[in-house]
């Protein structure tokens, strides 16, 4: 048995931390939930308004323009044609604005403390140890206290998303750019460049390709959070995969799984693509 | 050789010379299905204290959702499923009883389900400052007109009730209930996932005194640290069948077959596991109370506590034992 003196009543110190956020900063919670929600309802209402087919049609040509071959936008065709023809387009739409807001929200937040983390050796120790923290921690240790503090539904479903997904971003900025060559910095010194600008005509550019790998973990990440979600109460299709598991209804678990799948890999081709694209102008 | 056997044989009559209880019915653990809620846990962990002091036997808790509980029931891989209100659950105990399940007892019959809202936002709290909201609202049939008190942020032109969890029988009665009260126009059938979601949000709202209206039922914790008032539904007719008032669901004890067959002393506990309503809440608000206290803690409080109640679920030789224990 551990000795009883070494244990310290962290369970005690996180509970009343909780409730004295609760009670005195409610509001501060609301405000944020409200900013955020604003967001995410006009996604959404945008992705619901365009006609499926529309859908289909922007999202091929988006894939073209990440490729350049019809390969890829015939994927992308298929995977919608796939999730419309098991009933789950509405769903899926529900879950491509979650998806897609936690994203927005990561590269606002990530990109920033990638550059910051590549930039100090000390920002570095400290915030490395905190991303090893944010990957390890069961998702439901935070999704409870989010609901909370933003109470049920899609945006404590965000923030967690968040939290699970923008690890890999920060990492991928990071090492992109310490990965810049320090000939070319020094290079780019001697002409004069100022720091601002080294950052964002030398550094970022180069790093953007490992830039746009941690964009494609940050989506692969934020779609495979999407059932854990749904149990604090987001709808979509994790929300139809859980009814599924709880009910016993093993098709339509794997129905809404292969949607799943299917919008897993819309987005990770059309990323992958726009980051080979990078690459190749890069060494050009 | 010969030796050896005497002295097992000398050994066994030692055995039951010091009473039927002292070698467990099974030679294997005693399965227990742990579902996601407290008052089964509790139930499972106070179970499990007797069965080891008491019963000499071991016990396994087995987690799961609701219906791969049952499955395991029905097909003997778990042997006793507490706390399980039959009426809520009513297709699929029906599936796992031909499968080979039996309800051994009624554990408490003056369980309450219902929709509820916080007291404060029916009659306000002094001490909170907070003023009533909607003292008028007394019914199911009042939350038509007071649907913004409960306006759902993800859309505002409707108010927000709080459903239970996808999978718990009670889900498709609130379904039915919204429909037959005429709700479905003014409020959204928010589903929040988890019980553990149901449970933040409803603390959640009550700890900042914000209104809040959903489904839920006693005995729970939450029942006992919030105050909440349940709304009134109309009693059932022949023509109301859907939309009409929970009856006191009574709280089973059930187990599989081969259970029952193989293990008569241990069916008889089970069969007389008899509690009600409030003890459970006390249990449960015990828990709450004290932070950082385990299940384990909760029935230990439980076995010190209630001594008048558990021993008439035991023979007097296996309460002596686990009193003893204690």
């Amino acid at each position: 048995m551990f000795p009883d003196f070494l244990e310290w009543p962290l369970e005690t110190w996180v509970n009343d931390g909780l409730d004295w956020l609760i009670i005195n900063y409610g509001g501060v919670f609301e405000a944020i939930n409200w900013f955020v929600l604003q967001i995410l309802l006009q996604i959404e209402w945008v992705l619901k308004s365009i006609p499926w087919w529309a859908m289909i049609i922007l999202m091929a040509a988006l894939a073209w323009h990440a490729a350049r071959n019809w390969k890829l936008p015939a994927i992308v065709v298929a995977s919608f044609l796939l999730i419309g023809s098991l009933g789950l387009w509405d769903l899926a739409i529900l879950t491509m604005s979650l998806m897609l807001v936690s994203v927005l929200i990561a590269m606002a937040v990530g990109i920033p403390v990638g550059i910051l983390m590549a930039g100090s050796n000390r920002a570095n120790a400290i915030i490395t140890p905190i991303l090893d923290l944010m990957q390890t921690m069961p998702p439901f240790v935070y999704l409870v206290p989010a609901v909370m503090l933003f109470g049920l539904g899609k945006v404590p479903a965000v923030i967690a998303t968040v939290i699970y997904a923008v690890p890999p971003l920060v990492r991928l900025t990071s090492l992109g750019i310490r990965l810049v060559d320090q000939e070319v910095m020094e290079a780019s010194r001697a002409f004069g460049t100022g720091r601002m600008a080294q950052l964002f005509k030398v550094q970022l550019p180069l790093a953007l390709p490992n830039i746009m790998a941690g964009i494609n973990q940050c989506t692969m990440m934020a779609l495979g959070m999407v059932v854990i979600a749904s149990m604090i109460g987001a709808r979509g299709l994790g929300e139809y995969v859980l009814t599924g598991i709880q009910r016993l209804d093993v098709g339509k678990g794997v129905a809404g799984g292969i949607a799943i799948v299917a919008l897993a890999v819309i987005f990770d081709r059309i990323t992958q693509a726009y980051g080979k694209r990078m690459m190749q102008h890069r060494s050009k | 050789m010969k030796l050896k056997a005497t002295t097992a044989a000398l050994a066994l009559t030692f055995a039951f010379g010091a009473g039927a209880a002292q070698a467990c019915e099974l030679d294997r653990s005693v399965k227990l299905a742990d579902g996601n809620w407290d008052a089964v846990q509790v139930f499972n962990s106070i179970a499990a204290m007797i069965l080891e002091k008491g019963y000499d036997c071991e016990a396994e808790m087995v987690t799961g959702g609701m219906v791969p509980l049952f499955t395991a029931l029905g097909k003997g891989d778990l042997d006793v499923f507490m706390d399980v209100w039959i009426p809520n659950n009513e297709e699929i105990w029906a599936e796992t009883k031909a499968q080979g399940a039996v309800e051994l007892g009624v554990m408490y019959d003056d369980a309450t389900e219902g929709w509820y809202v916080p007291r404060f936002v029916v009659e306000g709290d002094a001490d909170r400052g907070i003023e009533a909201m909607a003292p008028d609202l007394k019914s199911v049939e009042d939350l038509a007109a007071h649907w913004e008190l409960f306006q759902d942020p993800e859309e505002p032109g409707k108010g927000r009730f709080l459903n239970c969890p996808i999978g718990w029988g009670c889900e498709q009665r609130n379904n039915a209930k919204l429909e037959g009260y005429g709700l479905t126009e003014t409020f959204v059938n928010f589903k929040p996932g988890t019980g553990a979601a149901l449970d933040s949000a409803f603390a959640a709202a009550a700890k900042r005194g914000k209104p809040v209206v959903g489904y839920y039922w006693a005995p729970t914790w939450l029942l006992g640290v919030h105050d909440m008032v349940k709304l009134e539904e109309p009693a059932c007719t022949e023509t109301n069948a859907d939309a009409c008032a929970f009856s006191n669901t009574p709280a089973s004890v059930t187990a599989s077959a081969a259970f029952v067959e193989e293990a008569d002393a241990l069916e008889s506990f089970f069969a007389n596991y008899k509690t009600s309503s409030a003890e459970v809440s006390a249990i449960l608000a015990y828990m709450q109370e004290n932070e950082g206290s385990t299940r384990e803690d909760a029935a230990k409080f439980f076995l010190e506590n209630y001594q008048d109640t558990w021993t008439n679920w035991v023979p007097a030789d296996v309460a002596e034992k686990v009193k003893a224990s204690l």
